[in-house]
């Protein structure tokens, strides 16, 4: 494997739920150990770690884990982007050592405590926040990102239908997934419609969830001697930021967002294409911005996510499946780092049948975090 | 306004200070870059386009064409949204501003449609930008 690449060789979680009872280092702890367990590699092995998510630190884990007091780590920006971002960080970290494995593990109890409204104090630009937004009544991503929304309905016309495609898809491909949030709580149409109003246009079930729970991954770089025919390979990855990354209103096109830079170039380190992609695991913090990431991607052209959408093509079945544990959405919020899990189960064909892509030789995960940072990575499996 | 208010704008924000201080007096001002002389908002340390580091705050006219809008319901019953709107400013610079959005109806589409600013004076908080359609 060329040097600057990467493998997954383990992942781990918790169970999701609303209320975990636990602290956040335990659902760490306890994540990381069946990624650990699920690589056959102890812990003595690691020599990096990347905490995502800002709930734990990897002082936090060393006497239960029994890292090495040696571990570099490294901790991506604050936001939904760091899930993608991670694997950058640990290649960074392993490259540099030149041996070892990392783990990257998001830890949360973000249903019970540490709710997004707590959050947005973390963010970048927090004086634009504060004094020219919030007084205002403008102070949450679902408020910032229906603004888009918007202006997206403004330029190519209504999307109600296709928001809801998103938000059953989801809910449909959850119930595929014991460990999803929604597993049992089939959405229908007539429960969508009649959400109420969190930000225009979105309704209460165009929104992702908050989740306590843990997930984690084990990595290892490039000049790891292992072969393992359940490795997974990350071919290509590449990350940015919008124009303008701390400040929403004065950029001069809404629509172009960190994945509109991200995607041609991490498509052009994996010698690959959109049409490549088998499934796409995209962070769905709200049903558009599938839609909006589905065009920047290059999966439709910019202003036809709508029509791509309502083909159908999204389900498990068409021509490409999203999200096919439930996302954000139905799934959990685990920082989109259980975006990538799903990618290695599918990878790996370590899925029920009924959720399982048929052929899939390459997943697309992406990342999209504050005001449109967005990365993606493109995952296929080792063995043939 | 409060004295705590205007020590923490002071303090966290002195970048901010020159708008709120000419939005007590009502007036709506911005930034306009001393180098290459456009009009720039938010304010930053440097220009976002030559990078240049001075500025001068010049006022402009408070009308605009709205950009996009949400709501945001007061209480989960509430009948009625507060609508914020992000204006595009009357100007040859890319200029926008956030404020609440005076509306008696819960709007279908808001985009395109010129509104005026007035800064609501209230007692021991910062002024705040308010848009309301332009009359005819």
């Amino acid at each position: 494997m060329k040097p600057g690449s990467l493998s997954i060789l383990g992942i781990g979680q918790t169970s999701f739920s609303r209320e975990s009872g636990r602290s956040v280092s335990a659902l760490a702890v306890e994540a990381t150990r069946c990624a650990l367990a699920d690589a056959g590699l102890a812990a003595g092995a690691v020599r990096a770690v990347v905490p995502v998510g800002g709930g734990v630190f990897a002082d936090e884990l060393v006497v239960e884990l029994g890292f090495s007091r040696a571990v570099v780590d490294a901790l991506p920006p604050p936001g939904g982007n760091s899930g993608v971002v991670s694997l950058e960080v640990a290649r960074g970290i392993l490259d540099m050592l030149g041996h070892g494995v990392g783990v990257i593990v998001f830890a949360r109890n973000g249903r019970s405590s540490n709710r997004i409204a707590k959050r947005v104090g973390t963010l970048p630009g927090q004086a634009f926040r504060a004094y020219l937004e919030q007084p205002h009544g403008w102070s949450t991503p679902a408020q910032w990102y229906a603004m888009i929304a918007q202006r997206h309905i403004h330029e190519f016309g209504p999307n109600r239908e296709a928001m809801a495609e998103v938000a059953l898809a989801a809910n449909a491909h959850a119930q595929l997934n014991p460990a999803a949030m929604n597993h049992g709580r089939v959405l229908t149409r007539a429960q969508y419609d009649a959400g109420r109003v969190v930000a225009d246009p979105y309704t209460r079930y165009d929104c992702c969830l908050e989740t306590d729970g843990a997930v984690a991954l084990v990595v290892a770089a490039g000049c790891h001697e292992e072969t393992d025919r359940r490795a997974v390979d990350v071919v290509g990855i590449a990350s940015s930021r919008p124009e303008s990354p701390d400040d929403l209103t004065n950029r001069r096109d809404w629509f172009d967002i960190g994945l509109s830079v991200a995607a041609p170039l991490a498509y052009e380190r994996a010698g690959l294409g959109p049409e490549d992609v088998d499934a796409a695991m995209i962070y769905d913090c709200f049903t558009f911005e599938v839609l909006h990431q589905l065009e920047e991607a290059g999966m439709c052209p910019r202003g036809q996510s709508a029509d791509f959408v309502l083909s159908g093509a999204i389900r498990l079945g068409g021509r490409l499946p999203v999200n096919t544990h439930g996302g954000l959405l139905a799934e959990g919020h685990l920082g989109g780092v259980n975006h990538l899990l799903e990618a290695v189960r599918q990878l790996r064909r370590e899925v029920p049948p009924a959720r399982q892509v048929d052929g899939v030789r390459t997943v697309a995960v992406t990342g999209w975090g504050d005001w449109g940072d967005g990365s993606l990575a493109l995952l296929q499996r080792r063995a043939p | 306004m409060s004295e705590s208010q205007w020590d923490e704008l002071r303090v966290v924000a002195p970048q901010l200070v020159p708008f709120f201080e000419r939005a007590e007096r009502g007036r709506l001002s911005v930034p306009r870059c001393s180098e290459c002389g456009v009009h720039r908002w938010p304010p930053r340390e440097l220009c976002g386009y030559c990078h240049a580091d001075r500025a001068e705050w010049v006022e402009i006219r408070a009308r605009g064409t709205i950009y996009s809008w949400t709501s945001a319901s007061a209480a989960e019953e509430a009948p009625l949204a507060w609508v914020i709107g992000v204006v595009t400013l009357d100007l040859p610079d890319l200029v926008r501003l956030v404020g609440r959005v005076q509306t008696s109806t819960v709007p279908k589409n808001l985009i395109g449609e010129v509104v005026v600013g007035r800064f609501e004076q209230i007692e021991g908080r910062l002024p705040r930008l308010v848009w309301s359609g332009e009359e005819r």
